[in-house]
């Protein structure tokens, strides 16, 4: 038991020194450290007033949700079309349990206009 | 070698044509750049924002100064050109191999190293200030948020871009308050200078001059829109344009350049964009701008689609078109407006 987390710190340990070494290196190779002009965009002259943080509206989201539950459903249905000759009925109302909620998201997204082409 | 060109009042159309000079590589930002070449005049409003362009081109670097005069005239260390094109490049390439030899001689920063606010070990995560939005993270303050059309409070930033951004004419700036990659609101300024004596005196042949403005104006056009290639044809054939005894050879060769334009695909990306009353979309105006240049090259004319369009008038026309585009098509609506470019080609402000 011990000895796959000793693998797995090992690992780490080793990404962690070579990440620590490169900075080092790179710091040390570097004749000309950065200065406040260059740590601005490039904007033709003048610096921003805020910083980049700013919270945007992603309009993708609903065609992204949408796309995820027609993708789900796709991807799960491949596997379920062998399970079904076993399981049958069952395996029917599984699905149908399962597309009934990705459902919900597709009536979700159409609400949110998702289907609307602008 | 990679070249940013800072280009000041009258410098700008002798830069476009530097795009058609195979041994130089016009970058896009000083960021990618060597060699920082300032043109024409920078006046003394546009002083610390040329410092700012020069400190952004990393070490080692060289400056180039090219018929300047103002204050790039005061640009430390800088080589100093008077001549044509040939001589920027060989200026340029002896800069190049002087930083090769020692980059220990590089150009040194004008600006101070200093943080627009004090930050460092202020906050509980030393960031600079409290909670979300307190203080200045990181020097900066945090973006205001705005309302949005679809009824969201988001953050708008408030961009200054100009006077150097390789995607503007020169000189001009554009103040911008982004919401995401939406313009909420655009201003185009001249803050340097206002008219100027540049259009004021005829050249002998005012229907070249007129055409060789065209060119470089869709040399600078077709760079914006990523056709570098074709870019260089275009500012190759403007600085052939001058002082030509074979006009009808020039008209085929711009002809040709024009068929070769419209089967990249470039004016369907432009159907729709930038739509102005009375001057349609931006494809429209490339189409007019392009058939004149031909016009002018072929007819010895002086259409009027290849007049630039002045500040007033960009003003007015632009108004409800920039709010609401994307920066990218705000950017390629005021390229194909020609705003504040010269009648003959100085690349003049008016």
């Amino acid at each position: 038991m011990l000895g796959a987390f000793l693998s797995g710190l090992t690992v780490t340990c080793a990404a962690a020194l070579f990440t620590a070494g490169c900075v080092i290196l790179a710091r040390r190779s570097t004749r000309y450290p950065s200065t406040a002009p260059q740590r601005v965009p490039a904007l033709g002259g003048f610096e921003p007033e805020t910083h980049a943080w700013s919270r945007f509206h992603v309009r993708y989201y609903p065609m992204a949700l949408l796309f995820i539950a027609f993708e789900m459903e796709m991807m799960f249905m491949y596997p379920w079309a062998v399970v079904f000759v076993e399981e049958g009925v069952t395996a029917l109302v599984e699905m149908g349990m399962f597309l009934a909620i990705l459902a919900v998201g597709v009536v979700y997204g159409w609400r949110e206009g998702a289907f609307r082409w602008q | 070698m990679p070249v940013f060109a800072a280009a000041g009042v009258g410098g700008w159309g002798q830069t476009q044509e530097l795009r058609g000079v195979p041994e130089l590589r016009l970058v896009t930002t000083p960021r990618h750049a060597s060699v920082l070449l300032v043109t024409g005049t920078v006046p003394e409003a546009h002083l610390v924002a040329v410092q700012r362009v020069h400190d952004q081109v990393p070490h080692p670097r060289a400056v180039v100064t090219w018929r300047a005069a103002g204050t790039a005239k005061r640009m430390p260390g800088a080589t100093y050109v008077t001549g044509d094109a040939a001589a920027v490049v060989t200026a340029v390439q002896r800069a190049w191999s002087a930083l090769e030899a020692d980059p220990w001689s590089t150009a040194v920063d004008q600006l101070p190293d200093v943080e627009p606010n004090e930050w460092r070990g202020i906050g509980p995560f030393g960031q600079g200030g409290e909670g979300m939005m307190g203080g200045t993270p990181y020097g900066r303050p945090m973006a205001m948020t705005g309302d949005d059309p679809d009824g969201l409070a988001l953050d708008e930033l408030r961009l200054t871009l100009g006077p150097f951004l390789d995607a503007l004419p020169a000189g001009l700036v554009l103040d911008v308050v982004l919401q995401g990659e939406v313009l909420r609101e655009a201003t185009l300024r001249l803050d340097a200078l206002g008219g100027t004596a540049a259009d004021a005196t005829l050249p002998s042949e005012p229907s070249s001059a007129m055409a060789r403005s065209g060119l470089r104006w869709l040399a600078h056009a077709l760079h914006v829109e990523g056709l570098d290639a074709l870019a260089a044809r275009a500012a190759a054939l403007a600085s052939r344009v001058t002082g030509a005894t074979d006009r009808a050879a020039l008209s085929r060769h711009a002809d040709a350049l024009m068929r070769r334009v419209r089967r990249t695909g470039v004016l369907r990306n432009l159907h729709d964009v930038g739509v102005v009353p009375g001057s349609g979309d931006a494809a429209h105006r490339w189409r007019e701008r392009m058939d004149a240049i031909v016009c002018a090259l072929r007819d010895n004319q002086m259409p009027d689609a290849l007049e630039p369009t002045r500040l007033d008038t960009a003003r007015d026309l632009l108004a409800d078109a920039l709010p609401g585009s994307t920066l990218t098509a705000a950017i390629s609506t005021i390229v194909s407006l020609d705003v504040g470019g010269a009648r003959f080609g100085a690349g003049t402000l008016r």
